[in-house]
């Protein structure tokens, strides 16, 4: 069933007789797919920030997947539930294609990110939750990706582990080291580092 | 309940007690022994408390509106919020505030870049004839300038962020010819869209600034484009977004 995501798959458009002119807008894409699609990229654009650590990319894979996603919308069966369709989609194209366009893009690492904190910050509590989601950005992908499906999304682990294709066991097992990480460094510190403080 | 009875413990159950992935029987039990184990109880509680700061945290990332067509959202015009939420999204830090990664991109560096300036000022002001096929004869403009590029070409739809095609015009540009097409909002501003054959950029978007026009410009496998306007950035860029998806070279027939 998930073979049908596989990125790199291309989706013919059906007007493909046509020569060189088009309507953009075909009659397929309804405005209820797209906004169905749209409503969700909120939630893509988390994971995405989630699976690149970077703005800049994680906006283009949200674009992308997105585009994908309406190509490919007539694959989807109607009882298949959209969101982990479209992560697992994500997830697909960042696996395929991101990591190799990467090393091209001058994007933001974590130590830029962590530069930028230096800033002053206005609240106190916004600088913390910045440092936070810094922490979590820099913990190891697999264990990143389990804790932000369940932790911040809110998926089962029944649910994590089919967008993963990993086991439930693997699911808990990471969100046991994430948690035993982000648990190690003092969350209210001054002094926000990368490494893992203890 | 018999307590003897009771598996014992592991971190196992308590990282499921937190997710809330226990059946009611088990739950009870490690609430009870979180009550006996005020170590364990402190964990479970950073833990969630963590937990809740992540939900917050993320939550405060900011989402990019991106361009897909979506005719019954209306147009993207500023002053019904929709500028907020585009600039909120565009190129905005992961938090606000946040800045984003410094400029690629001079004028008068690339060729490419030069021609779709000055392109761009020369028909923009134009009165007379700003295009040479108007957008009335779109089919025509289209089959025409696909044909004169070499490859077909869509002519994207900006209507989603409230551009009207007013149509098109071919330009010398080096070797292959170029083709401009214009657009104007309801206030008459001209924004255009430069594109030639050959991959001169990279397929993400540079920014670059001349005067009060600003372009950004990028590449696929077929053309390189700019869109030129003169529009805060990130309207400019969510054109850029809308024009790409347009382009895909994916959604091309072969």
């Amino acid at each position: 069933m998930k073979r049908e995501f596989l990125f790199g798959r291309r989706w013919n458009n059906s007007d493909s007789a046509s020569v060189g002119v088009s309507s953009v807008y075909e009659e397929e894409l309804l405005p209820d797919h797209t906004q169905r699609l749209l409503r969700e990229s909120p939630a893509l654009h988390r994971y995405a920030v989630t699976l690149t650590c970077d703005q800049t990319e994680a906006e283009d894979l949200v674009q992308d997947c997105l585009e994908r996603a309406l190509r490919k919308w007539s694959l989807r069966r109607p009882s298949v539930p959209l969101r982990p369709w479209l992560f697992r989609m994500m997830r697909n194209l960042h696996v395929s294609r991101w990591r190799r366009l990467r090393r091209h893009s001058n994007h933001i690492g974590l130590d830029d990110l962590e530069d930028q904190l230096q800033a002053p910050a206005s609240q106190q509590d916004s600088a913390e939750l910045k440092h936070l989601l810094i922490r979590m950005l820099a913990l190891p992908e697999d264990q990143r990706e389990a804790l932000f499906l369940v932790g911040v999304e809110g998926f089962t682990y029944a649910e994590a582990a089919e967008i993963l294709n990993v086991a439930e066991g693997t699911i808990m097992s990471r969100i046991s080291r994430a948690r035993a990480r982000l648990r190690e460094a003092p969350r209210a510190s001054e002094r926000p580092h990368l490494r893992s403080v203890t | 309940m018999n307590s003897q009875a009771v598996p014992p413990i592991a971190e196992e159950d308590l990282v499921r007690y937190v997710d809330n992935e226990l059946s009611a029987e088990r739950r009870r039990e490690v609430e009870a022994y979180l009550k006996e184990n005020p170590e364990a109880a402190a964990c479970v509680e950073a833990d969630r408390q963590i937990a809740v700061s992540l939900r917050t945290a993320y939550s405060r990332v900011k989402a990019e509106p991106p361009s897909l067509d979506a005719p019954s959202r209306g147009r993207w015009l500023p002053r019904t919020g929709i500028a907020a939420s585009i600039a909120a999204a565009l190129l905005v830090g992961v938090f606000a505030g946040w800045s984003m990664k410094p400029d690629a991109g001079q004028p008068g560096q690339q060729p490419f870049l030069t021609d779709a300036l000055t392109a761009h000022r020369t028909f923009t002001v134009e009165v007379a004839h700003p295009v040479e096929v108007a957008a009335s004869d779109q089919r025509h403009l289209a089959t025409w300038l696909g044909n004169r590029l070499n490859h077909p070409l869509r002519i994207p739809d900006l209507r989603v962020a409230g551009l009207t095609l007013m149509g098109g015009r071919l330009l010398p540009s080096g070797i292959d010819p170029a083709a401009q097409l214009m657009y104007d909002d309801e206030n008459g501003k001209r924004v255009t869209v430069y594109l030639r054959r050959g991959v001169d950029g990279e397929p993400k978007f540079q920014f670059v600034k001349s005067g009060t026009e600003q372009a950004f410009f990028w590449s696929d496998t077929e053309f390189t484009y700019a869109v030129t306007g003169d529009m805060p950035r990130p309207e400019l860029l969510n054109l850029a977004h809308l024009i790409q998806t347009q382009f895909d070279p994916l959604q091309q027939s072969n």
